[in-house]
């Protein structure tokens, strides 16, 4: 063999064999520092057969519950289906369930009551496109203790199924299942949301456990396992090849973990966004609704932009609502700080967009004044517009009332 | 409610400031005879760039409307004047790359698979981002408001704050929902303006196409300045990869929108400019680290001091004191500087603002007042670099590969000029954090991890620059590829 191809096949060798034996050792650690299920504690399997459809309508077919009709309330459908019995929560510290849906719009939720708070629903989203069926790490939710009385699977959704259920899983602790949970959370889908720009996690939501530090170690374990047994191997050695090899494969490892987030996140936008124009984008987009109010005022009810609009809202600092609606109110010149101009600052035709939920200032039909009632500012104002977004007036005149400055 | 897309008018918008930079950035630094095509090309994004947003500048500055049609004939123009520099000018021949023994079909295998990693990443980021309207955050809230106003103004009118628009009354200035920003540096909504002003619309996914295009640009950029400093094709490669796969980095790729990506890719090749400049004493590689030096400063407020770091070394360098000399001159300046503080001292900086120092209290003008003090942050950063998905393995195998270059010797002796930036800038970012008020942002994670993101690019390219694998026999090196 040629000595640079023997080099290199022993590099890769050393670093396979290395890593294998650190993620060996990493497992059984792992295994003897993991709970052990309390004695007699069997897996509990509950099937399909034993859920009962409490919200919507579901039919067994197959050996799986089978939900064929949602309810609709409040612009959502729901559906809804629970097992009722009587478990210790601390025995079963995971639970998987047996779901599938092809509506990525649908939240599905593990719902559960317990003896001591009966009027009571708690309840957790499960994560999707994890690999396996989902499974929660139920040791985590600080509401699942004490006696379990109720378990159920709760969907959510804009637009309603399918989906069906094959059974519930109770798993006591041990290796097995608490792994089974990990990797199901480590795999799921977290999807981007406006926190990603920030940060990123492992796992949906802020609550987790992070698979890094186990990553870390692999390699630094794999690289002591090497130093020790290539003192001892010294017609062999590892060779600076070696070395670099157990750096990095856990590296392309932990990527293609990440790899799988991107996949799983460019097919939720594919969904969404494949195929439309750039307008129906952003009918699909999570704003929509605000891109559709302030597109209709700028159409039918502002002049033609700039114009000064002042946004006046009860919710202080970075709120959404408010910023997306400037945002789209551009390039009108708008003023969307804190609680609003001081009343110097109002200007005759400035249009003030009061954002829904914010009570001050109000409005007084009879005075045709906008008043201010913490501020002591009252000023003569039109309402020229109302829809979701909030009211839309027009300052005839700032000037005309005796005023109280801040 | 936006205009129609001009694909020819967006696509000369994004293509032409690229080729005007390959163009005079190879004019710039073939006379050096330290040079390769991935430098060209990837500083000259960078340096395109910014030339296109300091020429959109200047003519409006000059009072001209902002006309697509006349700003790509300037731009044009300046790049024929380069192609036309370069056809007469005689240079000395490139550098060729350091002979090595033939990589083995196995690493040249492990150099296709990272490559196709990164292919197949990238390609997943293009079609997300081409997808999805504008959503992060910062973007439509604090950087392309601006550059819609100005779209549809037709000139960079000035923004003002919101406590100053209130005493202004007038429909031409305007301010943002965010207090600070704006005051912010204007050269990411100039980049986004020059894309809208192509494409002949304010709102459409593709305008932010460059910033996919810049990690692309930074990695060949790093890749080219690696193998100029005779790394092999594979660790170079490698140094891609870490980089570029980074899930930190993909994201503020994907989300485009955002100023730090640009901060850190400005900053990581100024480094590289660094070393080039060290390395053969020629003032073209130093132009070029100052000229990213002003592209820093004016990304972002923070890009102000990693300008200063850019540029404080680049004087360092051309210096050129004996190790000795300079260690009693650093003395000799933190003393004063100590003094200094606790006499207390205050100045007039340019773009800073006024600028007090003492024991008691820091002021820099444009940024905000600080009392410094210990925080405790500890948790914060231990969180963010070992339990969190942003670096991957990052932070594990910094810090590995630090202990042991120290315990090794390697590392034990006086610090390069890029060495010297890029660990300033990382001790300059954890110091903002520990001891300022900023200590919040670090708390809720909102500006961690976009601040640790900027001497990122720098340190990977000194790390696989410095480490000891050089020392190796070169036959060995070369028949594994390192």
């Amino acid at each position: 063999m040629n000595p640079g191809v023997k080099q290199v096949v022993t590099a890769v060798v050393w670093a396979v064999v290395a890593l294998f034996f650190s993620a060996v050792v990493i497992f059984c650690a792992t295994i003897i520092a993991s709970d052990v299920p309390a004695d007699g504690t069997q897996r509990v399997v509950i099937p399909a057969q034993q859920l009962e459809p409490i919200v919507g309508d579901a039919s067994m077919a197959r050996g799986r519950l089978k939900f064929s009709r949602f309810e609709s309330q409040g612009g959502q459908h729901h559906a809804i289906a629970v097992w009722r019995g009587s478990v210790r929560a601390a025995d079963y510290p995971v639970v998987v369930v047996d779901f599938a849906t092809s509506n990525n719009n649908l939240a599905v939720n593990l719902t559960w009551k317990r003896a001591d708070s009966p009027g009571e629903i708690f309840s957790t989203e499960f994560s999707r496109g994890s690999l396996g069926p989902p499974a929660i790490l139920m040791s985590e939710e600080r509401d699942w203790r004490g006696t379990i009385t109720e378990i159920g699977l709760y969907a959510i959704g804009p637009v309603p199924g399918p989906l069906n259920l094959g059974s519930f899983r109770l798993e006591p602790g041990g290796w097995s299942s608490t792994l089974r949970a990990l990797v199901s959370e480590w795999t799921a889908y977290r999807g981007w949301t406006q926190r990603s720009i920030n940060y990123l996690r492992y796992f949906p939501g802020e609550e987790g456990i992070s698979p890094l530090p186990y990553i870390g170690l692999w390699p630094v374990l794999a690289l002591l396992l090497m130093l020790v047994a290539g003192r001892w191997l010294r017609a062999v050695p590892p060779g600076p090849g070696a070395y670099v090899l157990v750096l990095v494969i856990p590296w392309l490892v932990i990527d293609l973990f990440w790899q799988h987030e991107l996949r799983s996140q460019l097919q939720v936008t594919r969904d969404k966004f494949a195929g439309k124009t750039l307008e129906e984008k952003h009918q699909a987009d999570d704003d929509a609704w605000i891109y559709n109010e302030v597109r209709r005022l700028r159409q039918d009810v502002l002049p033609p932009p700039p114009a000064r609009i002042i946004i006046v809202s009860s919710q202080r600092g970075h709120n959404y609502e408010r910023l997306k609606a400037q945002y789209y109110l551009l390039p009108h010149n708008v003023y969307n700080f804190g609680k609003g101009p001081r009343r110097s600052a109002l200007r005759q035709g400035d249009y003030l967009l009061v954002m829904r939920g914010t009570w001050d200032p109000t409005f007084s039909v009879e005075r045709q004044r906008l008043e201010w009632a913490r501020r002591g500012i009252t000023v003569i104002a039109r309402e020229i517009d109302t829809s979701p977004l909030g009211k839309l007036y027009r300052l005839i005149d700032p000037t005309l009332e005796p005023l109280h400055d801040e | 409610m936006s205009d129609p897309f001009s694909l020819q008018g967006f696509l000369v918008a994004l293509l032409l400031p690229w080729f005007a930079g390959t163009v005079w950035v190879k004019y710039l630094l073939a006379r050096t005879g330290r040079i390769n095509w991935y430098i060209v090309i990837g500083q000259g994004f960078f340096v395109g760039y910014f030339a296109t947003t300091l020429l959109v500048r200047a003519w409006d500055a000059a009072g001209q409307p902002l006309n697509f049609s006349y700003l790509g004939t300037a731009l044009l123009t300046i790049t024929l004047v380069g192609l036309a520099l370069l056809r007469t000018a005689s240079f000395p021949p490139a550098m060729a790359p350091e002979e090595r023994a033939v990589m083995s079909p196995l690493v040249k295998l492990g150099v296709v698979v990272l490559l196709g990693m990164l292919g197949w990443r990238y390609l997943l980021l293009f079609e997300e981002l081409l997808l999805r309207p504008l959503y992060a955050w910062d973007a439509w809230m604090n950087w392309a408001p601006k550059s819609i106003v100005w779209f549809h103004v037709g000139e960079i009118t000035d923004f003002v704050s919101p406590k100053r628009w209130m005493s202004l009354g007038s429909l031409a200035d305007y301010t943002l929902g965010n207090g600070q920003a704006w005051d912010y540096p204007i050269s990411v909504p100039v980049i986004i303006l020059w894309n809208m002003l192509g494409a002949g619309t304010w709102d459409h996914p593709a305008l932010f196409l460059p910033w996919m295009l810049m990690p692309v640009c930074l990695g060949m950029a790093i890749y080219g300045h690696l193998r100029l400093a005779g790394v092999s094709v594979a660790l170079s490669v490698l140094a891609c990869y870490v980089l570029l796969s980074i899930p930190y980095v993909n994201v503020h790729s994907v989300l485009a929108g955002y100023a730090d990506l640009w901060l850190a890719s400005a900053f990581g090749l100024g480094v590289c400019a660094i070393y080039e400049f060290a390395r053969t004493r020629h003032w073209a590689y130093a132009l070029l680290a100052l000229f990213l030096a002003g592209f820093c400063a004016q990304l972002k407020v923070p890009g102000i001091f990693m300008g200063l770091i850019l540029l404080v070394c680049v004087v360092r360098t051309a210096v050129n004191l004996p190790a000795r000399i300079e260690m009693i001159v650093a003395a000799v300046l933190f003393i004063a500087f100590v003094l200094l503080l606790m006499v207390g001292i205050s100045f007039e900086a340019p773009h800073l603002g006024t600028v007090v120092l003492s024991w008691e209290e820091m002021r820099v003008g444009r940024v905000g007042n600080f009392v410094p003090k210990y925080h405790h942050v500890e948790s914060e950063f231990f969180e963010t670099y070992f339990l969190m998905a942003n670096w991957h393995l990052l932070a594990y195998y910094f810090f590995a590969l630090v202990l042991y270059g120290l315990g090794s010797g390697v590392w034990w002796r006086w610090p390069s000029s890029e060495a010297l930036a890029a660990v300033t800038a990382l001790v300059f970012v954890v110091s903002v954090f520990f001891f300022t008020g900023y200590f919040t942002q670090a708390k809720n994670f909102v500006a961690l991890n976009r601040a640790l993101l900027y001497p990122v690019p720098a340190l990977i390219f000194c790390f696989f620059l410095h480490f000891p694998w050089r020392a190796l026999p070169a036959r060995t090196r070369g028949s594994l590829g390192i």
